[in-house]
């Protein structure tokens, strides 16, 4: 898949927004993976919406207790 | 096993200086303190977003904990070219939210209304120091409201329903190829209007 390496107008540009929302069908995910890995212009979409999606959560106003998960991973040891 | 295997020969605040991504190898060499700076920097966001996509407090709790156990077990798996750290932790919470969402019956999967994201939420707790945060959580709430309702609700029937784009032009009764440019437009404004706050980077 070099030829697509340099090639703005990927096909599978699309799959981009899908993938980073956890979107994809599973027959998708492994395909947009696999070619992820030779697309430079994917990869580049994938990270400029990732940053994006992972500050989504705190649009929420979800709070959990200060310290609470931090006391719990102290009494799992 | 042990969480607290070993304490840092690091004190706290030096810790703090450190970028994810140092932190993830000293707790890939069980180093408890990296950890729990680790999971002070991200606990909020992972136990949001469980608590966005499952709706109950006690198991959006239990999601958010068994994911930073996962986080603490599995740091010598953390690949930097596939993401920063706060993107494979919040992926390993995504993850398990919606596969807890999935066991339940599709009667019980919450509904996701165009009024808005707030509306199954508790009131969020409130204290001095969440002030600075709360104001940029609005922020990102108030960017999600501005977009065209039919943008917002893939992103969100999606990020925080845990459907499959299918799903969702199965739901709506659109085309499979609408819904991904659904998401991508309304990913990109979002994006624009994060980088003229400053949230993320350009």
């Amino acid at each position: 898949m070099s030829h697509r390496e340099h090639d703005p107008d990927s096909p599978q540009l699309p799959d981009a927004a899908a993938y980073v929302l956890g979107a994809l069908e599973d027959a998708e995910l492994a395909s947009f993976r696999e070619h992820m890995e030779g697309c430079a212009p994917c990869r580049a979409e994938v990270a400029n919406l990732q940053v994006v999606v992972d500050e989504l959560p705190r649009a929420t106003g979800g709070k959990v207790a200060k310290g609470e998960l931090r006391a719990r991973a102290r009494a799992h040891g | 096993m042990p969480l607290l295997r070993r304490s840092s020969v690091n004190s706290k605040d030096k810790l703090r200086k450190l970028a994810d991504e140092e932190l993830i190898e000293l707790v890939a060499g069980n180093d408890a303190d990296a950890f729990e700076v680790v999971l002070e920097r991200h606990e909020d966001a992972a136990f949001a977003l469980a608590y966005r996509i499952c709706g109950k407090r006690s198991v959006a709790e239990d999601i958010a904990q068994e994911s930073f156990l996962a986080v603490w077990r599995s740091g010598t798996r953390y690949d930097r070219t596939r993401g920063s750290v706060r993107t494979w932790t919040l992926g390993i919470v995504h993850n398990r939210a919606v596969d807890a969402l999935r066991r339940n019956s599709v009667h019980e999967r919450r509904r996701l209304s165009d009024e808005g994201i707030e509306e199954t939420l508790e009131a969020p707790e409130r204290t001095e120091t969440q002030a600075v945060e709360n104001a940029t959580s609005r922020e990102i709430r108030g960017a999600l409201g501005e977009l065209p309702s039919e943008q917002r609700r893939v992103i969100e029937l999606a990020y925080f329903g845990g459907f499959t784009h299918m799903e969702i032009a199965s739901m709506l009764g659109t085309p499979v190829g609408t819904v991904k440019g659904r998401m991508r437009l309304g990913l990109q404004k979002l994006r624009s209007q994060l980088q003229g706050w400053g949230a993320v980077g350009t």
